[in-house]
C-alpha cells in the first residue's frame, strides 16, 4: 500500500482573518481530505492560529515533504528558503503591488515591494508548477518565463461572509445609521495607494455635484498613514469630509451591516489579484461599480458595471455609472441578479472543487 | 495563454447586459463632458485639490501638475521651524538669526538654479504643446469634413473567406455599428469590434454585436502577442498621424503572431472633397501604402475590391 503524500505549505503571515492566511488553512483541510500529511509553516503565525501553524525555522527538523506549496504574496525570507529546497515547488500566487504605488508614500514599504518582485522573478524560474488565482495573475508568471502547461488557475478559497451567519452590528460604517443620507458608496480594502481610495473621494464629490445626497465608507485596515492624511485632506479640500468614514479596520458584525447598509459598492483600484470584498459585495446582493484594472474584470465576469475598461481611468464615468446604478432599478436588479449567481460561482464549494482538480495531479505526481 | 479551465476570460460573451449599461455609461459622461463646462471644472479642482495633500509623484503624471509641483518645491525656505510654543524669545531669534546666514549663500544659489529649470520646463512644455497642436488634428476639423466610413458587411464577408476563421479570436479596430463585425461572426469567426464611437456601439450592441467601447490602436497595442487569429484595421483610426499608423502595424502585427491576419479597410482618398483633402492633408493611406506598410515588415499582402462605397480596395497581409 502506497503511503500518503506529505505536503508542507509556506506562506509569509498565517492569520485567521487576512484573505492568504484563510486560503492556506482551506488549503490545508482541502489537502487533508485528499488523503495528505501536512503541515503549515510561516514567518509569523498569528496567536487565534497558533495551533495550525510553526515558525518556518523549525522546518529544518521536520520530516523531508513530498511536495512544498508556497502561498506567493509578498517578498519573505520564507522564499529564499523554499527556493533553497530540493523538493518540488508549487506556487499558489496571489499577486504582489507594484512597488511605484508605494514609492512616493512608504519608500520601505516600496524597498520591500521591489524586493519581493525580484523574488518571484526567481521563484518562477524555480517553481515546478503554479496555481495563479486569476487569469490575470497567471499571465504575469507566463510573463516571467513559466511554461503555459505550468500554469493554471483556481481561484481564493474563503469563507463567505455572507455564508458564515455573523449578525450586523449598526455602527457609523452602517448605511442604516446614516440620518437623511440617501445613499451609501462602499469600499472595502487597505487604505493603500494601489487602491487609489482619493479617487473615490473625488467620485464622491463628483456625484454629490450632481444632486445625490451620498456618503462614503470606507472600510479596512491602513497600509499607509501618510495615504489616509492625504485622503482626509482631500475630502476635506473638496468640501466632502462629513460625507467620508474612514472606519478603518472593522469586525466581521461591523462588516456585515456595511455590506447590508451599502447602496453601491464602488471599487477604483488600480491593482488587484483577485480582489475578495467585490466578490463579497456580490453576495451580499450589493451592486459593483469598478474600474477594469488588472484582475477585477475577470473576478466580475459581467455582474457588476466595469469602466475604464481601456486602461484610461475616467472618475467621470465612474460618477455615471453609480448614478445609474442609484437610479435606475432595472439596472441594479439585473446586477444583483447577476452579481448572485457570480458569487456562488465563487463561493467555496465551487473553489474548492477547482482547487482539488489543480491539486490533484500534483499530488498524482508525488513519489509514494 | 489562457487557461481553459477558467470561465471567464471574456465575460461578456453570452450576456450583453453589463456590456450595453458600460456603452451607456461612457456616452452619458461624455454627453455630460461635451454639455457641462462645470465637469472639467470639477475634475481640475479634485486633481489640484490632491496635488495639494499628496507628496510629489502621488499625484499622477500630468505635466501641468508636475510643473505646478517644480514650481512650489523649487524654493528653499531658509527660516528655521522653530515651532510656536513659548521659549526664550532670545535664543530662537539667535538661532533664526545664526540658520539664515549660514545657509543663505548656499540657498540663493540652488533656489537661482530650480529658478532656471522651472522656467525651462515650462518653456520646453509650450513649445512642446505648439508642436503638438501643429502636428496634430484638431478637433475642430472632425465638424468640418465628412465622418470617416467604417468597413461593412460585404468587406466582413470578403475577409472571412481570405483568412482562416478558425484561427483565432477576429478584432476589429474602429468597427463602427459592427456590420463588419456581425459578418465574421456569421462566417464562423469568433469575432468581436471595438470602437471610440460609443453611439455606434450602442446601437450594435442592440443588435447583438459583440462590441466593446474602447480606443481601436489601444486595443491592439493591449492584445498580447500572439493572442489574435486577426485583426481589421478601419474607421477613424487611420486618419492618425503616420507615426501612429507605424505603431498600429507594429501592434497589429505582434498581436497577430505567426500565421495570424491582418487586414486594413482604407478609406478612398480619391472620394475626398477638395476642401477635406486639404484639411485631412497627410491624414489618411491609400490601399497602395498599406501594402507596402505590410511588406516592409515581411509580410505578403493583397489588395481585394468590393463595391462599398467610400473605401479603397481591402488589404489583406498574412504573418508568415
Amino acid at each position: 500500500m502506497s503511503r500518503r503524500p506529505v505536503v508542507h505549505q509556506f506562506t509569509a503571515v498565517l492569520a485567521g482573518r487576512d484573505a492568504v492566511g484563510q486560503h492556506t488553512l482551506l488549503v490545508d483541510d482541502l489537502l487533508r481530505d485528499m488523503g495528505a500529511e501536512t503541515e503549515i509553516f510561516a514567518a509569523h503565525v498569528h496567536s487565534e492560529v497558533g495551533d495550525r501553524g510553526r515558525d518556518f525555522r523549525e522546518h529544518v527538523d521536520a520530516p523531508t515533504p513530498d511536495l512544498i506549496l508556497y502561498q506567493t504574496s509578498i517578498g519573505t525570507p520564507v522564499g529564499d528558503y523554499v527556493m533553497a529546497r530540493p523538493e518540488p515547488l508549487v506556487l499558489n500566487y496571489h499577486n504582489m503591488t507594484p512597488a511605484e504605488f508605494f514609492d512616493p508614500w512608504e519608500p520601505a514599504v516600496s524597498a520591500e515591494l521591489d524586493h519581493g518582485r525580484r523574488q518571484l522573478a526567481r521563484l518562477a524560474r524555480r517553481a515546478d508548477h503554479a496555481i495563479a488565482v486569476s487569469q490575470f495573475n497567471a499571465d504575469e508568471l507566463l510573463g516571467l518565463g513559466m511554461a503555459a502547461e505550468s500554469v493554471s488557475v483556481s481561484p481564493v478559497l474563503f469563507v463567505p461572509l455572507w455564508e458564515r451567519g455573523v449578525a450586523a452590528e449598526l455602527s457609523e460604517v452602517s448605511g442604516a445609521v446614516s440620518a437623511g443620507v440617501t445613499a451609501t458608496l462602499l469600499f472595502v480594502g487597505r487604505l493603500s495607494p494601489n487602491k487609489c481610495q482619493q479617487d473615490l473621494v473625488g467620485v464622491l464629490a463628483g456625484v454629490v455635484a450632481l444632486g445625490v445626497d451620498a456618503r462614503l465608507v470606507l472600510v479596512g485596515g491602513v497600509s499607509s498613514v501618510g495615504f489616509v492624511d492625504a485622503v482626509r485632506g482631500l475630502a476635506e479640500g473638496l468640501g466632502v469630509a462629513d460625507r467620508v468614514v474612514v472606519a478603518g479596520s472593522v469586525s466581521e458584525a461591523e462588516l456585515v451591516a456595511a455590506y447590508e447598509g451599502a447602496d453601491v459598492f464602488v471599487s477604483v483600484s488600480e491593482h488587484e489579484g483577485f480582489c475578495v470584498p467585490v466578490v463579497e459585495a456580490l453576495g451580499f446582493g450589493v451592486p459593483v461599480v469598478a474600474f477594469g484594472a488588472a484582475a477585477v474584470p475577470e473576478t466580475l465576469a459581467g455582474a457588476g458595471l466595469v469602466v475604464g475598461g481601456s486602461g484610461e481611468k475616467s472618475l467621470g464615468e465612474v460618477v455615471e455609472a453609480v448614478v445609474r446604478v442609484l437610479s435606475d432599478g432595472s439596472v441594479r436588479e439585473g446586477l444583483v441578479s447577476r452579481g448572485r449567481v457570480r458569487a456562488g460561482e465563487l463561493g467555496l464549494a465551487a473553489s474548492t472543487e477547482q482547487m482539488r482538480r489543480r491539486l490533484q495531479p500534483l499530488l498524482d505526481g508525488t513519489d509514494r | 495563454m489562457p487557461d481553459s479551465e477558467w470561465p471567464t476570460i471574456r465575460p461578456s460573451d453570452d450576456d450583453q447586459f453589463a456590456a450595453r449599461i458600460q456603452a451607456e455609461v461612457v456616452a452619458a459622461a461624455e454627453r455630460r463632458r461635451r454639455e457641462d463646462v462645470n465637469v472639467a471644472r470639477v475634475e481640475r479642482e479634485i486633481e489640484r485639490a490632491w496635488a495639494h495633500v499628496a507628496p510629489p509623484g502621488a499625484a499622477g503624471a500630468r505635466e501641468e501638475l508636475l510643473l505646478d509641483r517644480v514650481d512650489r518645491l523649487s524654493l528653499i525656505d531658509v527660516d528655521a521651524p522653530l515651532g510656536s510654543r513659548p521659549g526664550v524669545k532670545q535664543v530662537k531669534g539667535a538661532i533664526r538669526k545664526g540658520t539664515y546666514w549660514y545657509l543663505r549663500y548656499m540657498s540663493d544659489q540652488l533656489n537661482a538654479l530650480h529658478n532656471v529649470h522651472a522656467r525651462l520646463l515650462r518653456r520646453m512644455d509650450e513649445r512642446l504643446s505648439q508642436v503638438e497642436a501643429a502636428a496634430g488634428v484638431d478637433e475642430r476639423v472632425d465638424g468640418l469634413v465628412s465622418a470617416s466610413v467604417t468597413p461593412g458587411g460585404e468587406i466582413g464577408s470578403l475577409i472571412a473567406e481570405k483568412l482562416d476563421v478558425a484561427n483565432g479570436p477576429v478584432v476589429v479596430a474602429e468597427c463602427g455599428t459592427g456590420a463588419c463585425v456581425a459578418a465574421l461572426s456569421s462566417a464562423g469567426a469568433d469575432a468581436f469590434g471595438v470602437s471610440s464611437d460609443t453611439q455606434s456601439v450602442l446601437s450594435g450592441i442592440d443588435a447583438g454585436i459583440d462590441l466593446r467601447v474602447g480606443d481601436g490602436a489601444k486595443a491592439l497595442a493591449d492584445a498580447e502577442s500572439g493572442s489574435l487569429g486577426a485583426a481589421v484595421i478601419g474607421g477613424s483610426l487611420q486618419r492618425r498621424s503616420i507615426s501612429q499608423l507605424l505603431a498600429v502595424v507594429d501592434d497589429a502585427v505582434a498581436a497577430v503572431g505567426s500565421g495570424g491576419w491582418v487586414a486594413v479597410v482604407p478609406e478612398d482618398l480619391s472620394s475626398r472633397s477638395a476642401v477635406e483633402v486639404e484639411l485631412l492633408a497627410g491624414r489618411g493611406l491609400s490601399a497602395a501604402a498599406w501594402s507596402r506598410l505590410f511588406t516592409s515588415v515581411g509580410l505578403s499582402s493583397e489588395q481585394v475590391s468590393h463595391s462599398e462605397a467610400g473605401l479603397d480596395a481591402v488589404v489583406i497581409a498574412r504573418r508568415p
